[in-house]
């Protein structure tokens, strides 16, 4: 929440624990059952130009958090507990590693990753990972998989020149899906959107994520926990408010959960989430100004005017 | 003749009930799976005897700088003279990282019953600080600056107007 970090119960409605205001968090993971993993800036360098992983401890009223790994680039949750951590190595590679579900590192891959991983997902089954990946020098960006067990790369597709990943590739059975367009189009609002897209587990070449509609504007997505459902923000179109789709992957079918034409939903990829047994998903989400509005009650009694987050019951898959 | 007649009752009688209940039924199953996240907002008490009016467009003139005027008026709508009114405004930002707040004071000796004043403020709404280590706004959605106005009398009669303001940095 604004760079810091809270722990609220899903069944009550004050906040457990909190960061320090001045934390910096970037992005959020379970580590364990009762442990959070936080990407943030590294609090040593206070330059904003290396991330670190903390973890959290149990405090009375402060988070307390202790540091697990520095110069990290991306970090995906393991299946069973943990992180698959990708980390700087040198000026031109990516160094992989896995935490257990006490914090510790537990195993480092020796081979490098030629590049600087952008993203990261690791499959339901926790056997391989998805990276995305930018190349040194052509500044080109890849998708490359990772077997967990061997240490094994492999290029599956190499990106158009220009075109750029934006969040972690997620992978499932029915294919890799992940969100590309033209690069600084997040930035800019005439640039291109950004569309959704399949790479199938057999094939290197990329096609439109089916089911979705030509038309669907793609912002960020998350496979659910099973792997069968995508949680996808984005718009029918151009023109279409931006909503919360779930996509189901057996039968192509995508379901808008939300409808909210007045209201702005977060589109950065860690603002998305899917609970542990895939039946709800939380975004972040705010009313939409458009100019300055008087109310005739303090700003604390104030809700859909400020970024909340929505817990979206969505069903179990199937 | 007569059974017929009854027959006939009895058989539209029977339609009328079947028709309502599949309406019923059809009225059930038809909720959209879509759902909305607007919360029901709150817009609050308004105090009959102390009012605060703000003017919109003075409102939509403001920037994020220094020196901002800030008009309110406040009316005595009620059936007794109002004394010693203090007012507090405080300027915040909607991220909550950002723990600066910026206060301002002011007061109104008597009102009139049926009766409005003026009162002004000069506001301080440029960025507030980012604590060190933090992340800066260029890397958040422009948080939206909060201007609160409470007013008070001696006698417990209050006011509060809560301002949110969209301002950009350019503008």
């Amino acid at each position: 929440m604004d760079g810091y970090v809270v722990e609220k119960p899903t069944d009550a409605s004050y906040l457990r624990h909190r960061t320090t205001r001045d934390f910096g968090a970037q992005e959020i993971e379970w580590a364990s059952g009762d442990s959070l993993a936080i990407l943030s800036a590294d609090l040593s360098k206070r330059d904003g130009t290396s991330s670190a992983i903390y973890r959290t401890r149990q405090g009375d009223e402060i988070l307390s958090v202790d540091e697990v790994s520095t110069s990290v680039l991306a970090m995906s949750p393991l299946p069973d507990g943990g992180l698959l951590i990708a980390g700087e190595e040198g000026a031109s590679a990516s160094a992989l590693a896995t935490t257990d579900d006490s914090g510790q590192v537990s195993r480092t891959y020796p081979s490098l990753v030629q590049g600087k991983v952008s993203g990261l997902s690791v499959s339901p089954d926790g056997d391989r990972a998805v990276l995305a990946m930018r190349a040194e020098g052509s500044g080109r960006f890849a998708i490359l998989g990772f077997d967990l067990s061997d240490g094994t790369s492999w290029r599956i597709a190499d990106l158009p020149r220009d075109e750029e990943v934006f969040g972690a590739p997620q992978w499932t059975e029915h294919g890799v899906f992940y969100v590309a367009g033209e690069e600084k189009a997040a930035q800019s609002e005439d640039a291109a959107p950004y569309y959704m897209y399949r790479l199938p587990l057999d094939s290197g070449t990329p096609g439109p994520a089916p089911g979705v509609g030509e038309d669907f504007v793609a912002s960020s997505l998350r496979a659910s926990p099973d792997g069968e459902r995508l949680a996808i923000v984005g718009r029918r179109n151009l023109n279409s408010p931006t909503d919360l789709y779930v996509l189901d992957l057996k039968t192509d079918v995508l379901e808008a959960v939300t409808a909210n034409e007045n209201m702005e939903i977060k589109t950065s990829p860690p603002d998305l989430s899917w609970s542990a047994d895939g039946g709800h998903i939380a975004i972040v989400a705010r009313g939409i100004l458009s100019g300055s509005r008087v109310y005739q009650v303090r700003a604390g009694a104030l809700l859909a005017d400020f970024y909340n987050v929505y817990d979206v019951p969505v069903g179990d898959s199937g | 003749m007569r059974g017929g007649i009854l027959w006939a009752l009895g058989t539209a009688l029977a339609f009328v009930l079947t028709a309502t209940a599949f309406l019923l039924l059809a009225g059930l199953f038809a909720t959209s799976p879509e759902r909305s996240l607007a919360p029901s907002g709150s817009s609050g008490d308004s105090n009959p005897s102390l009012d605060l009016d703000l003017d919109q467009g003075q409102l939509a003139a403001l920037g994020d700088l220094p020196d901002q005027s800030l008009d309110l008026t406040v009316h005595n709508g009620g059936e007794e003279q109002l004394s010693n009114i203090s007012f507090t405004l405080k300027v915040t930002s909607e991220d909550t990282a950002l723990t600066e707040a910026r206060y301002y004071r002011a007061t109104v000796d008597e009102l009139a019953v049926g009766t409005s004043r003026n009162v002004g403020f000069v506001l301080d709404l440029s960025p507030l600080a980012v604590p060190g280590g933090a992340v800066s706004p260029e890397d958040l959605e422009a948080p939206q600056t909060i201007v609160e106005i409470q007013a008070t009398t001696p006698k417990g009669i209050s006011a509060v107007r809560t301002v949110i303001l969209p301002l950009q940095a350019d503008s």
